[in-house]
């Protein structure tokens, strides 16, 4: 079955009421002005981290519902001249059968002019069997480009091939990024336009039926190479994403080649293109499926690679300081990256009600009454709104999931201000288990210290209003960091696991007991033997 | 044969939980329905009942209520007399009805048999149903003949049965006339069908909906012309200028609209109660994340229907209140509840399998606390001890003291219960004549409170105090006369005795303390 016959959601736009979006512009002024009145302010310092935390909230949902304002269609452009493409498929240790199943695809473009290869870095990091990599390369008749030394990771993996090859366009996939046979044929024609530098198209992931992780990580995807991206066509803001794209090779050498210095070397890559006054554009169409992460270490990884390199632009290459980009783009761009500020803000909003029950100090002077006026239709209308944007296709694990990770991008924030390498490994042997606990040690921390915070909040005030609504806070986050604990062990096997370890204990003990019983089974089985042997 | 032996079986086991549902329901609305006294509102229906037809007309139109409802509380007091059980049966009975009408609404709308049954559950211990079905007002009548119209209207949109048709102009004829907040259930159903329900349509049944549309104009002119005669009255009262009984209404302000909903949800509760279960409402956040994300676009083909008809009948008075003029009272609102119901019952039957196992009983515990709290606690602020208030009064008033109840209104549910002898005055001074009632003046209080005293030697005060002037006319006597004592019946239901004369030796005391 074609993936096109079971995707066929992010092909379609579904427009938010212009109304409505004005509507909730209004609310959320209200909202905003509610918040700025400081008459409501309690404790002084929890007041303007929570003010904080809703200016940050307010900036990411203004910034939404401008993104989805207008979203375009992208009318699909014939070819006049099928110009000579390299094919790069990047390739770092992954098994063969994935690097196959990827090279197939690309043989099967239905493109005639074009040049495959396969860029292993296997060999730099020495990873086992890299070299049937290569043999597999040549066994279909592609080029295999391999380095002794991994500089500049899979940037420099890029422009080491891009010295070496020359047609005017490239077209780049990861190893496990397999493209549909149109692929070329539905992208090639928007380069018409001189001024293009690049296409990108959505990531699917085939095994998005896989688990809650890969289902969500789908949904968060979904979101963005839906109503966000396309959103971002309007302003040329688009960017590129790594993977499924066909780049002009003039821009890249315009930019000094792929940016190396930045784990999101894409999303930097796509800033100098706007510097350098290129247009992007996002065709929202499926034409190549990808694999999810399917567990919670590849997850983290990813989440945390992203984060790094997003925030990395907003501390190093400040898109409200760079020249030649559009006011529309620079917002775009601060936007985009400074989503992976929320981990800081979700820290502060978890934290704040366990302060309050802990030390009997609230940041807000105002009763529930307020909260219901100000602050039910800004949340009502922004999940609404969302809803709205992407046809009712989000679900709730997406933003589960995405609250869950808040402590990774948290160590992507220190990490960029500090310039130091934050990694998560994660051993084979707990991969193997499915065991990821250590990495959601911030979430069980803070289950135990909910529950010390409402245990000293009830038994210091009893149930007043503002202990049940700082407890159900506290609730209210568990539940959100939910979404990574239950992946993080396989805690369904936990019966089996206990009903197992009694029957051990058990029967130990029975054993223990009964000696004669044992003695007599071995006889009874010496026995056996021996007229076996017979 | 064996086809139709499974559809009469199926058909056995629907009457049997149809059945078990009404009993539920009736438990609740009938068990010790005379336990609490007649609440203000319910007592000045009897006592507008009790009147001719013409007087209850002419009262009628200068209040903000119809007059369909006391007219028939007329013959039924005529027949069944005015105790408290009697005239609450009336209440009682059409909210027995509304459930059983409503399981047929929630199978129109809800299709599965067994979603109409959770929604009927649902219906039969609402506690906000129960309160109305042991109120003697018009809201049980009101939410039935709504009840009655939405099911009608979806079946006649579906059918295009002349008999659903006539049904459906019975529902809206006696609706009009039950209340005038009727008028946003006839509202929802017309936006519904020029904003939502054409958009389902097939080209083939296109021609079917203009029949549809065709037919229900003209349901809509006979209905003009059956309330064209009160539209007539209404008019020369409102242009003659000779005021109103009207209540003043507080602006309301978003905070109303949520409290509406916990109502709706769980009734009445002591205000204790309902600030703890406001407080959770960073759960019902979490909630409403899940309402709106977990789960796929609503596909019932009434599903608009059910959303517009639970938000219009709040936000449109809400609206109008902010705007224009005040006349949001959430027992106005009950028009909505019928699909407010259909709506959390939709939500509770589609959550995920363990969040169903964890949220629903949650809800029922929720539901059975409120219930019982509803009925037991007597901290409940819309609970009115006018009974134990005017007993206490008959008791221990002699015929040299006097009884002053403020507001002036409250003059009825005390004519209700007083057998005493001490001579009953309000403040300021009114003898329930027509016209609107008057408020206390600081210019004429003392006056008046100088011919109420008279020669008596002691007043009880009967104030409630959550009405306009009861407070005034308390601290007016507290700073000008001793208070002997003070004595609560509920909430806001209070006696307070002040020496105004000389007293007499045995006069001192009150006998009997409630």
């Amino acid at each position: 079955m074609s993936i096109k016959e079971h995707t066929p959601v992010i092909h379609n736009r579904y427009s938010v009421s212009r109304l409505l979006i004005l509507f909730y512009g209004f609310v959320v002024l209200v909202y905003t002005m509610w918040w700025l009145n400081i008459t409501n302010a309690g404790n002084p310092v929890l007041y303007v981290l929570l003010l904080l935390g809703e200016i940050y909230h307010v900036w990411q949902a203004l910034g939404y519902v401008y993104t989805i304002w207008n979203q375009q269609d992208v009318p699909k452009q014939s070819i006049e001249h099928y110009y000579p493409v390299d094919i790069f498929i990047t390739v770092c240790g992954e098994p063969v059968e994935v690097v196959e199943k990827t090279l197939k695809a690309v043989f099967a473009m239905d493109y005639p002019n074009k040049q495959v290869y396969i860029l292993n870095d296997g060999r730099g990091r020495n990873a086992p069997g890299w070299q049937d990599v290569d043999n597999l390369a040549l066994r279909y008749g592609a080029t295999p480009i391999t380095r002794e030394k991994n500089v500049g990771a899979k940037a420099g993996n890029i422009n080491n091939a891009l010295r070496q090859t020359t047609s005017p366009f490239v077209a780049i996939f990861d190893a496990d990024h397999a493209p549909e046979p149109d692929f070329l044929t539905e992208t090639m024609g928007f380069f018409k336009d001189d001024n293009l530098a690049l296409v990108q198209t959505p990531q699917y992931y085939e095994n998005k039926d896989q688990n809650f992780l890969t289902r969500s990580a789908w949904e968060q995807q979904e979101l963005f190479f839906g109503p966000i991206c396309r959103g971002k066509n309007r302003v040329n803001a688009t960017f590129w994403c790594g993977t499924n794209a066909v780049v002009r090779r003039k821009t890249l050498e315009q930019i000094g080649g792929v940016p190396e210095n930045n784990i999101a070397e894409d999303f930097l890559g796509s800033l100098f293109f706007h510097q350098h006054g290129w247009k992007t554009l996002y065709v929202p169409k499926v034409l190549a499926k990808g694999l999810a992460p399917h567990d919670l270490g590849n997850y983290i990884n990813q989440q945390y690679r992203w984060a790094r390199g997003s925030l990395e632009v907003i501390f190093k290459y400040n898109p409200l300081f760079k020249k030649g980009l559009t006011w529309a783009q620079k917002l775009q761009y601060l936007y985009s990256s400074g989503y992976y500020l929320n981990g800081i803000i979700i820290l502060i909003d978890a934290l704040i009600p366990l302060f309050a029950l802990t030390f009997n100090v609230l940041p807000v002077k105002a009763g529930t009454q307020n909260y219901m006026i100000y602050f039910f239709p800004f949340i009502f209308l922004t999940i609404y709104i969302l809803l709205l944007s992407t046809n009712f296709q989000i679900t709730f694990n997406a933003i589960q999931l995405s609250m869950s990770s808040f402590f990774v991008f948290c160590m992507a924030v220190l990490s960029t201000i500090l310039g130091r390498k934050v990694s998560f490994k994660v051993t084979s042997k707990s991969q193997e288990g499915g065991n990821f606990l250590k990495l959601v040690i911030p979430h069980l921390v803070y289950v135990g210290l909910s529950v010390i915070a409402i245990a000293i909040g009830i038994n210091r005030n009893g149930f007043v209003p503002s202990v049940i609504t700082n407890s159900s806070w506290a609730l209210f986050n568990i539940f959100f960091f939910w979404g990574f604990i239950r992946v993080a062990y396989p805690w369904a096997t936990i019966p089996a696991r206990v009903a197992y370890f009694i029957s051990e204990q058990a029967y130990s003990y029975f054993r223990s007991k009964v000696p004669q019983v044992d003695q007599a089974a071995s006889e009874v089985y010496v026995q056996d033997e021996n007229q076996i042997e017979e | 044969m064996y086809k139709m032996k499974i559809r009469s079986k199926n058909n056995y086991n629907e009457y049997l939980m149809l059945i078990l549902l009404i009993t539920l329901a009736s438990f609740f609305r009938l068990w010790q329905i005379d336990s609490e006294s007649l609440r203000l509102d319910e007592a000045q229906s009897i006592w507008q009942a009790s009147h001719t037809f013409t007087f209850i007309k002419t009262h009628m139109v200068q209040n903000v209520h119809l007059p369909l409802h006391n007219s028939i509380l007329h013959i039924w007091q005529k027949y069944f007399g005015t105790s408290e059980s009697s005239v609450r049966l009336m209440s009682a009975i059409p909210g027995i009805l509304t459930v059983v009408v409503f399981y047929f609404l929630a199978k129109e709308v809800l299709i599965k048999p067994k979603y109409a049954f959770f929604a009927t559950f649902l219906a039969a211990v609402s506690p906000f149903w129960v309160w109305y079905s042991r109120e003697i007002r018009m809201y049980t009548l009101l939410t039935l003949v709504t009840v009655c119209s939405y099911l009608f209207f979806i079946r006649f949109i579906k059918r295009m049965n002349t008999f659903d048709a006539i049904l459906y102009f019975v529902a809206n004829a006696v609706g009009v006339y039950t209340h005038y907040f009727f008028l946003l259930v006839i509202a929802v159903q017309v936006i519904f069908l020029l904003f939502f329900w054409h958009k389902n349509l097939t080209p083939q049944s296109k021609a079917a909906f203009h029949k549809v549309l065709y037919a229900l104009m003209s349901i809509g002119a006979f209905l003009y012309i059956v309330l064209l005669p009160w539209l007539h009255l209404f008019y020369l009262e409102h242009n003659s200028q000779s005021g109103t009984f009207a209540p003043n209404l507080a602006r309301p302000n978003g905070f109303n609209v949520f409290l509406s909903l916990f109502e709706f949800t769980f009734g009445y509760q002591p205000e204790g109660v309902t600030t703890a279960l406001l407080a959770l409402w960073p759960l019902v956040t979490l909630l409403s994340f899940i309402f709106l994300i977990k789960r796929p676009k609503p596909h019932l083909p009434f599903m608009s229907l059910v959303i517009i008809g639970a938000i219009i009948p709040v936000i449109g008075p809400f609206l109008v209140s902010v705007f224009v003029k005040p006349i949001y009272l959430t027992r106005y609102l009950i028009t909505a509840t019928p699909f407010y119901l259909l709506l959390i019952s939709w939500f509770l039957l589609n959550l995920g399998k363990k969040a169903r196992a964890i949220i629903i009983p949650l809800y029922f515990v929720l539901i059975g606390f409120s219930l019982f709290n509803q009925f037991e606690s007597s901290e409940v602020p819309t609970k009115e001890n006018y009974r134990g208030a005017a007993v206490f009064v008959s008791k221990n008033a002699t015929p040299r003291d006097v009884v002053v109840l403020s507001p002036p209104y409250t003059l009825y549910p005390i004519y209700y219960y007083y057998t005493g002898l001490a001579k009953v005055r309000t403040l300021p001074l009114w003898t329930m004549e027509p016209g609107p009632i008057p408020h206390i003046q600081d210019a004429t209080l003392e006056q008046d409170f100088t011919r109420i005293k008279a020669n008596h030697q002691r007043v009880f005060l009967v104030a409630t105090l959550n009405l306009e002037d009861s407070q005034k006319a308390k601290d007016y006597l507290d700073s000008n006369y001793k208070k002997l004592a003070s004595y609560q019946f509920s909430k806001f239901i209070w006696v307070y005795v002040y020496q105004v004369g000389y007293p007499a030796k045995d006069t001192y005391i009150v006998t009997s303390v409630p």
